[in-house]
């Protein structure tokens, strides 16, 4: 297997876990799968977008900055949009009646042509013999950097610590002082800046226009029901198999790999519902 | 209790009302004598919409410009040409039906031109009912029945032309002897064993050998795909795919390391949109691309009076566009689809349906893009699409430049058409 | 007759006369777009029904539109390999539907309401995907071209290609047909034994009621009904392919039982129906590019001040107005 193949199978894997741990944490917060998840990676494409590539601001700088807008949009979506609605199958419908406002709106103040991010890291490395993309190292290596930093930021910290008793048991959690609410906003924030900030690391890979949250969104989902519903862990071993499928299978047999990603999902499906890591609901 | 009652009437009434309202007051005016109406649907929302707004203004322009000399002259009458646009954002069937519909009942359009999105089958019923004629592409026209639908031409051959855009690509690049064809596939369907006697062909006559590779729909990330096509030797590829995919396959092409042309199906975007896809100027050079404009064709002969009325377009469209040149598609299905219409009303001296087509069908018509004799009976049952001289462009630093052309004269040529052997 | 009877059969004068009105209309406005819009708004109130009847049982069908895709192509291959009449082709695309979700059904309905969600979701994406690929049966992309039927009755003859009038009456029948099931099922014990399933299935299972098996029951219903409705709107398109059915297509059937109301199990589907459908088409034909954005706002909006659905209106209409009375008749004071 060529060491691009690789590379590649990382790359989207790195999409697909960042995507999907996004959609799980929103999930924990909002009680519903949300469907305009997706949109949050196009705008985050689009951040970054008018940050690095019009403005010039540095690349580091303008992921951090796409982040904090993107979740920032994400809290007053949750806040003022979904919150007021008590039901569960409004917000759903709620949830995707924004795919198409988002995109209606993004059309609107940015137009439909496709635009370009060029990389921030042009050109190709020569690692053991092997000439590699440094645009897809280096995605690779920043959105490692990010899973890690969020896993170490959950398991590792206190604050980590009080957003999984307040998405485990809210109201126990509530009694030992933590300010569920806060916590939630922060939850919201952080799962829709990841959702951004895999569109801004994949945007130099593809292009950015309106409609390239659609895809994401699939992805993401089919990884958390493979992962398991609640489990960030699963989200991320999901966006593995799932990156792993669209590279290297993709390579070996061609054709049939998205048949094979979705037949994965119904297998699951049919034997253990809840996921790899999911826990079981009875 | 009563007033309930009322109130609930009022109700329906007030809703009846709203509804009936919105339907369009059933008695016209009576129009002005001698209008010739035609209807175009095409994208204008999602993605595809950068297609139908490239091409909207130069058909608006073509009809300003016929107006302007007096009328399309019709037998001994000189119609005014009224041209009505519908979104149909040809990847959604339904919506390009709604659009057929609203063009037909409500417009009352007498053609429907410039129709390439893949929802032929569904649309062709509606045309034929109501003796419209349906200029469209053939890439949908899989159903095609000659009985069934005898108010359709084609005047846009995207399956049949491929072949000899392909050609002319490689008559223009000596040195690559190994064509790839890929694009998405559908299906179980064995292609490369139903190409092969085409590719034999191929060989043959031009003395390039083919290889296919074809990729499952929606699918975005080509890299797999680019590697094992350089494993298998591929020097230039061609490509069915949308400006999207196309600009995506060069972007990650360039990632890759790999030069080669890459050809299109349709014609090229604005380059300033190509670059947006591809990622930089270098990475989208050799991208090539249906390239129409007849003031540039070299192997065809163009009647006087189209290269002229071309000329005017051209001219108008840059006088109201700060000298951009008009997008090279509109010249491809737009505009010469509606002279197709308008010529074969003028030959019938009529516009009446069936008499039109008695004269388009295997008839020879004058177009902007050369003078072709409809063909098609063989593999279609029926002569009715046209030729098309499969120019091809490349982009070469920051312009769409001409590269070759290989015209298509007959349908019915071997190496033109394989929708037959699928048949098969 | 007293007052009493005639509040108590209002409903059932209005829906006559909704009904007459609806058979009347073609006849009178001639608008061929309208009348097709409307024959389309049919085919969906047929699929919100469907998605309403699941619902109805306690789960979320998001994928609706493979019963679509199955009763669209077995009608189509029965219409055109097989050669059957029309109405048994539309029967046959029921059955076949009906058939699939139940054999579907009895596997993935034990699973929790999320996961049958999503795994409905992905069957949903699969079918389409069947569609494309299995070029020997649906002959992917390029799909299957139906003949418009030729329907014979005694001396009079419709044919189905030059007017699509018939259709209109056709697919209204079949609504009114689907309506009467639904709401008698719902009416009836296992209307009640259904909803118990839904909102009280652990207490129910307790009772002795066996979920799994209402739920099935709804299931192959909604897909029945479906599978006609798909089988017929291939007849409409004379067409079948893989196009047709978009995993959006399903969300739609959502979107349209909120807006226009969950708690019902037939008026509220309907009404949904037929305004998404409506508004949809003609937003599209006047805003073009502005539609996306305009039919998420207005769904929003309208889920926000009505979250029950448009069924509501109907309760709280009589007392808005009666307000407004009110108001005018207090005196100077009150003047607006």
């Amino acid at each position: 297997m060529p060491p691009a193949i690789f590379i590649d199978s990382l790359v989207l894997s790195s999409m697909y876990i960042l995507m999907a741990s996004g959609l799980v944490l929103v999930f924990s917060i909002m009680g519903i799968l949300n469907f305009a998840h997706g949109q949050f990676y196009m705008l985050g494409a689009y951040a970054i977008f008018y940050l690095f590539q019009q403005a010039g601001i540095n690349f580091f700088v303008s992921l951090a900055l796409s982040a904090a807008i993107v979740g920032f949009v994400g809290i007053l979506i949750e806040r003022y949009i979904m919150r007021p609605i008590g039901q569960p199958v409004q917000a759903v419908v709620i949830t995707i009646a924004l795919i198409s406002v988002f995109e209606g709106l993004i059309t609107l103040i940015a137009g439909p042509a496709p635009r370009s991010v060029t990389s921030a890291f042009p050109g190709t490395v020569s690692i053991a013999g092997v000439s590699l993309s440094s645009e897809r190292l280096a995605t690779v290596i920043i959105a490692v950097l990010l899973i890690a930093a969020l896993y170490l930021f959950i398991q590792r910290t206190r604050l980590g610590l009080a957003l999984r008793a307040a998405a485990q048991q809210p109201v126990a959690a509530g009694l030992f002082g933590i300010q569920v609410a806060r916590v939630s906003t922060l939850v919201m924030g952080i799962g829709c800046g990841l959702a951004a900030l895999a569109g801004a690391i994949m945007a130099p890979m593809f292009y950015v226009d309106p409609w390239i949250g659609g895809q994401p969104l699939v992805m993401a989902l089919l990884a958390i029901v493979i992962g398991g519903m609640g489990s960030l862990g699963g989200a991320v071993v999901g966006g593995i198999i799932l990156g792993m499928i669209g590279s290297i299978v993709a390579y070996y047999i061609g054709f049939w790999s998205q048949l094979i990603s979705f037949g994965i999902v119904i297998v699951i499906l049919l034997f253990r519902p809840q996921g790899l890591f999911g826990q079981s609901e009875k | 209790m009563k007033r309930q009652v009322i109130y609930i009437a009022l109700a329906v009434v007030l809703i009846l009302a709203i509804i009936t309202s919105c339907v369009a007051p059933a008695a016209k005016a009576p129009a002005p004598p001698k209008i010739l109406k035609i209807g175009c649907a095409m994208p204008f929302s999602g993605s595809a919409s950068l297609w139908g707004e490239s091409i909207r203004p130069v058909m608006e322009i073509y009809r300003d410009l016929i107006n302007a000399d007096g009328g399309w002259q019709v037998g001994d009458d000189k119609y005014i040409i009224e041209l009505y646009f519908a979104d149909g954002p040809i990847f959604s069937i339904p919506a390009d039906v709604a659009a057929a519909r609203s063009l037909i009942y409500d417009k009352q359009v007498s053609a429907i031109v410039s129709y390439f999105g893949i929802g032929y089958s569904a649309v062709a019923p509606i045309t034929t009912a109501e003796k419209v004629i349906l200029n469209s592409s053939t890439i949908s026209m899989g159903t095609f029945n000659t009985e069934r639908e005898p108010y359709s031409i084609f005047g846009f051959p995207a399956v049949e032309m491929s072949i000899n855009q392909a050609m002319a690509v490689m008559e223009a690049f000596p040195q690559y002897k190994t064509l790839c064809w890929t694009g998405t596939k559908g299906g179980n369907v064995d292609i490369e064993k139903i190409y092969a006697p085409v590719d034999e062909e191929i060989q043959k006559k031009y003395g390039v050998r083919s290889i296919r590779l074809y990729y499952p729909e929606g699918t975005t990330n080509y890299t797999p795909y680019l590697i094992k096509m350089a494993e298998m030797g591929a020097e230039v590829l061609f490509s069915f795919g949308t400006p999207l995919e196309i600009g995506l396959m060069a972007r990650q092409r360039h990632q890759l390391g790999y030069k080669w042309p890459i050809a299109a199906n349709g014609a090229i975007l604005d380059t300033s949109i190509v670059k947006g896809l591809a990622g930089s100027e270098e990475a989208m050079q050799n991208i090539c691309g249906d390239f129409c404009y007849p003031w540039l064709l070299k192997k065809v002969q163009i009647a006087p009076r189209y290269m002229d009325m071309a000329n005017r377009i051209r001219a108008e469209y840059k006088s109201k566009n700060g000298g951009k040149e008009p997008y090279a598609g509109a010249f491809g299905v737009g505009v010469p689809t509606m002279g197709h219409y308008l010529e074969g009303v003028q030959m019938a001296g009529t516009t009446d349906p069936d008499k039109v087509m008695k004269v388009l069908r295997g008839g020879t018509v004058e177009t902007f893009l050369g003078k072709y004799t409809l063909s098609g009976k063989e593999t279609y049952g029926s002569p009715v699409v046209f030729g098309f001289p499969c120019a091809m462009s490349i982009i070469k630093g920051n312009e769409s430049v001409y590269l070759n052309e290989e015209p298509l004269w007959d349908v019915d040529h071997p190496l033109a058409d394989v929708t037959d052997l699928i048949k098969k | 007759m007293d007052k009493a009877k005639i509040k108590a059969k209002l409903p059932l004068i209005l829906l006559l006369a909704f009904i007459t009105f609806t058979i009347i209309f073609p006849l009178v406005v001639k608008d061929r777009f309208l009348i097709s819009i409307l024959i389309e708004a049919g085919v969906m109130c047929l699929f919100a029904l469907g998605f309403a009847a699941v619902f109805r049982s306690g789960q979320f069908s998001l994928g609706q539109a493979a019963f679509l895709a199955v009763g669209g192509y077995t009608g189509a291959l029965l219409a055109s390999k097989a050669g059957l009449p029309f109405w048994l082709s539309l029967l046959g695309a029921g059955l076949s539907s009906a058939i699939v979700a139940f054999l579907l059904g009895i596997v993935i309905l034990r699973m929790g309401g999320l996961y049958f969600s999503i795994a409905t979701l992905a069957l949903g994406e699969i079918a389409i995907i069947i569609a494309k690929n299995w070029d020997n049966v649906t002959s992917g992309m390029t799909g299957i071209a139906v003949n418009a039927p030729l329907v014979k009755i005694g001396e009079l003859s419709i044919n189905f290609a030059t007017t699509k009038l018939p259709y209109y009456y056709i697919i209204l029948l079949l609504v009114i047909l689907a309506a009467l099931m639904f709401w008698r099922i719902d009416r009836s014990r296992l209307g009640t034994v259904v909803r118990s399933v839904a909102v009280a299935p652990v207490m129910s299972e307790q009772v002795g009621i066996h979920l799994m098996k209402y739920r099935v029951i709804m299931f192959t219903l909604a897909a029945f009904v479906t599978g006609i409705a798909g089988a017929f709107y291939v007849y409409y398109l004379s067409w079948v392919g893989p196009p047709l059915f978009s995993g959006a297509q399903s969300t739609v059937a959502l979107i349209m039982c909120v807006i226009g109301g969950l708690w019902s199990a037939v008026s509220g589907p309907i009404i949904g129906a037929i305004i998404v459908s409506y508004f949809g088409t003609m937003m599209q034909i006047h805003l073009e590019g502005l539609r996306p954005l305009v039919f998420g706002v207005l769904v929003i909006v309208l889920i926000w001040f009505m979250p029950n659905g448009l069924v509501e209106l109907q309760y709280r209409f009589p007392a808005w107005i009666k307000s407004l009375f009110k108001k005018k008749g207090k005196g100077p004071d009150a003047a607006a």
